[in-house]
């Protein structure tokens, strides 16, 4: 008995051993795999779209999982390729694309892209350029975010003695108007705010405020800088961050965070209970103004922009659809992705269930959209917009170098173009890294 | 060997295996990875030390060193303090003491994440309630700490939030204390001993092991902070908050440099073994075992 028991835990152990080592099992060629982001308020939407796909493509599954993905980093899915595993369809938001293509992660769906009747200009062209890199199709884009809209309250701007249907149109008049907005009690403490200019965290407030400047933050590659060239200490966002440390020392910066600390786009956002008059608005987040603030008088206009700025100012975000590398492109994979993307349906989905834009231009939906007087304004940003945040293989790094510039100005006092300045060399650096690995790379693949 | 002994064995396999699998081989590979650049989706090729070189120059690295020596240093001794001293007010005879115990443990069980969200209310300069605590004992205005949003009091606001989890200490305190037998208080008591003495010669030397326990695990767990700053602040306002775990993530997984992050990774084991080596030599004349 007991040699038998042994020779079974041999037999067990072995088994456990090799199982490594087997083949992986091949797919089920009628289930698609797709690993998406979002928290759980969008479940029911996805459902919609995955049994809306499931009907209208009879005989094909789709599987969808969440695997978080906080815009510099998606550890779930990196590991899951690194191993040589992962979906056949990931969401990935547009500003990684550059990154990712670049770090092998994805896969070439031009060919794909070519075969499928879709072209190029039948997205936002901001949305189309961060699905190519180096001339290379690696997704396909699904949602378009104008960042931002202007909002204000209107009883808010009549206490203080502002015409409520006239917006500022300059820094100048956005200055004035936050000056007469702001209510600080006598030991400094802020009761009430004009608006707070880096509510946006981090690089995203200084990538609105720089293109409102005018200024820019990379530029186009060319035959010297194949990737590009970091521009973060270009003039005019320089003038854009010095803006900000100005409004930080006249209100305290400290103070101003302690102020609207709550958490951004939650109920309790001080724009909300009437204690902050502006606000910059996410189109997500007009679902939330008929949540949390359904009788308040608001007007809904465009970002200020000095003299020699940009006006209409705006950069587009949003997600895309993608194939991780290691699995090869398959046809109802891309199939899904098309539908999602481009669909009659599936945009009806996005723009209803979702409240978000399509990158798709040509969808129904934008009729719909410009008889809106919300919505048609954040249209009206998307059509005149021409910024994403930048298109770089080393963009984790550049936000997080320059939300630490703003920390080093705003905080530390430190000035803005020798914090910028810093930013540029050190995003430089690592950007000539990358181009190294990929020639070195590209050198491999001759050989 | 004895058949017995390979039986045994064969029983513990999976343990065996998957200890060697999952912990000891990674471990290994780490060390490899820390000599090499590997971007995490790209082989791995070897650099030699630079890695280690470049930690040298890092600003950002030195800047996160200092930051985690600041919160070991206060957060071990505040929360032992806490905690013994919570331990000592649950070692009370009085009515629904069982309770309070669990109470007091219970912040210990609360996830990581639900804890953090609780504590940005907590910490909200304006309407949080500790500022509210502050100002119902009248302080002025100006002295209301900013916490997260000013980065002098964002650390000191992650210290004060870690004590939330002395119950956990306490419990084993609290198991100490009772172990404690009474005849030696008693004997203390009729050679004159008052209540501060008998504490100090008595409880501290008695409990001592547990005390050094605690101290050594709230200093490697202390070392390895990460998730209420990863929740809580990115590691902001300023990098006030962070900390070597946070910055050795970010090189890993945003900044596609796994090389980097796994020769941090050594090095803070390396701080760890050294720092557990110190306490434990410092502490061998003041720990007293049982015979």
């Amino acid at each position: 008995m007991r040699r038998k028991a042994r020779w079974a835990f041999a037999a067990l152990l072995a088994v456990l051993a090799l199982s490594g080592c087997l083949p992986k099992p091949t797919p089920d060629p009628h289930v698609i795999t797709v690993w998406q982001p979002f928290d759980a308020s969008f479940q029911p939407a996805l459902d919609h779209l995955v049994a809306e796909f499931e009907r209208t493509h009879p005989g094909i599954h789709v599987k969808m999982s969440f695997a978080s993905n906080d815009l510099t980093s998606s550890q779930k899915l990196f590991l899951a390729i690194a191993g040589g595993v992962g979906p056949d369809v990931t969401f990935v938001d547009g500003q990684q694309l550059s990154e990712w293509a670049a770090r092998g992660a994805l896969a070439d769906l031009t060919g794909s892209f070519d075969k499928s009747g879709l072209k190029p200009e039948d997205f936002w062209t901001p949305r189309w350029k961060e699905s190519t890199f180096r001339g290379r199709v690696y997704a396909i884009p699904w949602g378009a975010d104008p960042n931002f809209a202007f909002i204000w309250n209107k009883d808010m701007f009549r206490k203080a003695g502002l015409n409520p249907d006239k917006p500022p149109r300059t820094i100048d008049e956005l200055d004035r108007d936050i000056d007469k907005l702001t209510v600080v009690d006598s030991q400094g403490f802020v009761k009430q705010l004009g608006m707070n200019p880096w509510e946006w965290t981090g690089a995203n407030s200084l990538f609105t405020w720089g293109y409102a400047f005018g200024g820019n933050f990379y530029a186009e590659p060319d035959t010297t800088h194949p990737l590009g060239t970091v521009t973060a200490d270009n003039p005019k966002v320089v003038a854009a961050l010095e803006w900000m440390a100005k409004f930080g020392r006249k209100y305290d910066v400290r103070k101003v965070n302690a102020f609207s600390s709550q958490v951004v786009g939650l109920g309790n956002n001080p724009f909300y209970a009437g204690k902050s008059a502006i606000r910059l608005l996410h189109v997500s987040q007009i679902k939330d103004l008929k949540k949390y603030a359904p009788t308040m008088d608001i007007g809904i206009g465009l970002i200020p922009a000095p003299p020699d700025g940009e006006y209409p100012t705006g950069w587009i975000g949003g997600w895309s659809l993608a194939v991780p590398r290691n699995r090869e492109v398959r046809p109802e994979a891309f199939e899904f992705i098309k539908w999602v993307c481009s669909s009659r349906e599936a945009t009806e989905i996005e723009a209803t269930d979702m409240e978000q834009f399509p990158a798709y231009r040509k969808s129904q939906v934008f009729d719909r959209i410009r008889q809106d007087p919300v919505r048609g304004v954040f249209l009206k940003i998307l059509e005149n917009s021409k910024h994403v945040r930048t298109l770089m293989p080393v963009q984790g790094y550049y936000m997080d170098q320059l939300g630490r510039a703003m920390d080093e100005v705003l905080y530390g006092g430190a000035s803005a173009k020798e914090a910028l300045a810093k930013v540029r060399v050190a995003v430089s650096s690592r950007l000539q890294s990358v181009a190294d690995e990929l020639s070195h790379h590209a050198v491999e693949a001759n050989r | 060997m004895k058949r017995r002994t390979w039986t045994g064995l064969a029983f513990c396999s999976p343990l065996i295996l998957g200890l060697l699998a999952f912990t000891v081989l990674p471990v290994i590979a780490s060390f490899w990875f820390s000599l090499c650049n590997y971007p995490i989706l790209d082989s791995p090729r070897y650099v030699g030390a630079a890695n280690y070189v470049e930690m040298a120059h890092d600003d950002r690295f030195w800047h996160s060193v200092q930051n985690t020596f600041v919160f070991v240093l206060a957060s071990v001794p505040l929360g032992m303090i806490v905690g013994l001293g919570l331990a000592l007010l649950m070692n009370q005879r009085v009515p629904g003491i069982k309770v309070f115990r669990t109470l007091f443990f219970l912040p210990t069980v609360v996830p990581l994440v639900a804890n953090s969200v609780l504590w940005i209310r907590m910490l909200d300069p304006e309407s949080g309630l500790i500022n509210s605590f502050l100002r119902f004992l009248h302080l002025p205005e100006g002295w209301m700490p900013g916490w997260l949003s000013d980065e002098h009091w964002a650390m000191p606001g992650l210290i004060l939030m870690s004590l939330w989890g002395a119950g956990g200490g306490a419990i084993l305190y609290l198991a100490a204390l009772q172990d404690v037998p009474s005849e030696l208080f008693e004997a203390a008591e009729l050679d004159g001993a008052g209540p501060v003495q008998r504490f100090k010669n008595v409880t501290i030397p008695l409990i001592s092991p547990v005390l050094l326990f605690t101290g050594v695990m709230g200093l490697i767990g202390g070392f390895q902070e990460f998730g209420r700053a990863f929740v809580m602040t990115s590691g902001g306002p300023w990098d006030a908050t962070l900390f070597y775990c946070l910055h050795l993530f970010n090189s890993a997984f945003t900044e596609f440099r796994l090389g980097y992050a796994s020769a941090m990774a050594w090095v803070l084991f390396a701080v760890i073994l050294l720092s557990t080596i110190i306490v434990m030599r410092a502490s061998q004349k003041h720990v007293q075992y049982e015979q």
